[in-house]
């Protein structure tokens, strides 16, 4: 256990990295341990042969023409930034186009869809009976608020100024259209009819 | 030109001048080929990647603060594109294997005293490459950096990124390795 934390100095020392003070102590313990001895010849063997590696020359040429090379990538390499700017000014004209034909679609589908719903509602109190629409309006609150404030506007008109207050609002709507007699509901459904003719 | 600080040299090539950049490439073209030379064990991959170093620092040296030396953080670079290259190489092939790549000098056969002599240190400079070259990445860095560039654990702290007693570790640990391997030439 202790030869762990001794070989561990042994590499500092190699390196020159160890303190003096830890230096003396490496040095006391090597003259009486052979296996750590052994363990910094062994160390010292591969360390010789190291140095001695060697990875083949490279020729005087090389490094005069290294920064040459480095130069002339680095020169080619300007005018394509400059090209790739203008490419992505390209691009960005482009997306700015892209988008403003997105809002533009987006824009005309607001508009179409607002108004495609009113006619629906229309369409549904001619052809069909109150229920018919119901079922048509289905879950759809934006539709049911559409439809109903519709039908109360064209039956708030159609009153006077002391009855306009006796008109639920949207909210009772629902209790309000079962209660309405046949004529009530003929009456609705001419109101509806002019509003679609206006 | 020649006379010239690093830090000076960076902020004139940041203010467009190539020619500053030529000079540092002069000052540490040798360093930076010789450090990614030991990791890829051979001059073509070498020349590449000393060239992406370069180019590299080129590219970035507006980012660079300058808090570090210049000759830290191209250090960095090189030893950061070098292992990415042996990462990219190992997925490639499963396991790296550059001791065929190595050229052997004449170094060895010129300080031969028999050819049993000559055939021993052949093996062992062989078995050495190998063992060198099984070292996990972050031991061969820090061994290449101490050992072949000779830099101090401080030193290689810093361009590794890490404390110098990982440092200290990672050399330890390393020639731990290569003993163990080694111990049948040794």
């Amino acid at each position: 256990m202790r030869c762990q934390k001794i070989e561990k100095w042994i590499s500092d020392s190699f390196d020159r990295e160890l303190p003096e003070r830890i230096s003396k102590k490496l040095e006391r313990h090597l003259q009486k341990c052979s296996s750590c001895r052994s363990y910094r010849e062994r160390l010292e063997k591969i360390h010789a042969a190291a140095k001695n590696l060697d990875y083949g020359e490279v020729s005087p040429d090389y490094w005069e023409v290294f920064p040459s090379k480095i130069q002339a990538r680095i020169s080619s390499l300007e005018p394509k930034e400059r090209k790739s700017r203008i490419i992505l000014l390209g691009w960005r004209w482009a997306w700015v186009g892209a988008a403003l034909i997105l809002a533009i679609f987006i824009g005309l589908s607001i508009l179409y869809f607002q108004a495609e719903p009113d006619q629906e509602a229309y369409v549904f109190s001619l052809e069909d009976s109150l229920e018919q629409i119901y079922g048509e309006i289905g879950d759809n609150p934006e539709l049911a608020e559409l439809f109903n404030l519709v039908i109360l506007d064209s039956i708030a008109e159609s009153l006077g100024d002391s009855e306009r207050d006796c008109v639920p609002d949207s909210s009772d709507l629902s209790l309000f259209l079962e209660g309405l007699t046949e004529e009530e509901l003929i009456l609705l459904d001419s109101e509806i009819k002019k509003e679609i003719k206006s | 030109m020649e006379d010239l600080s690093d830090d000076f040299l960076v902020k004139e090539t940041k203010q467009g001048n190539t020619e500053a950049f030529a000079e540092l490439v002069r000052r540490y073209q040798r360093k930076i080929y010789n450090t990614v030379l030991y990791f890829t064990g051979n001059h073509h991959d070498a020349d590449d990647l000393a060239q992406e170093t370069f180019m590299k620092a080129f590219k970035f040296l507006k980012e660079f603060k300058q808090k570090s030396n210049f000759y830290t953080w191209i250090y960095r670079i090189s030893v950061n594109l070098s292992l990415n290259f042996l990462k990219k190489k190992k997925k490639e092939k499963g396991r790296v294997d550059f001791v065929e790549d190595y050229s052997y000098s004449g170094k060895a056969e010129s300080s031969a005293s028999s050819p049993e002599h000559y055939s021993l240190k052949k093996e062992l400079e062989k078995k050495l490459k190998e063992a060198i070259d099984s070292l996990p990445l972050a031991y061969k860095a820090s061994f290449i950096l101490v050992f072949f560039q000779g830099m101090t654990h401080d030193q290689a702290a810093r361009v590794l990124q890490c404390s110098e007693s990982t440092v200290s570790w990672r050399m330890h640990k390393a020639r731990k390795i290569l003993q163990t391997k080694l111990r049948p030439y040794t």
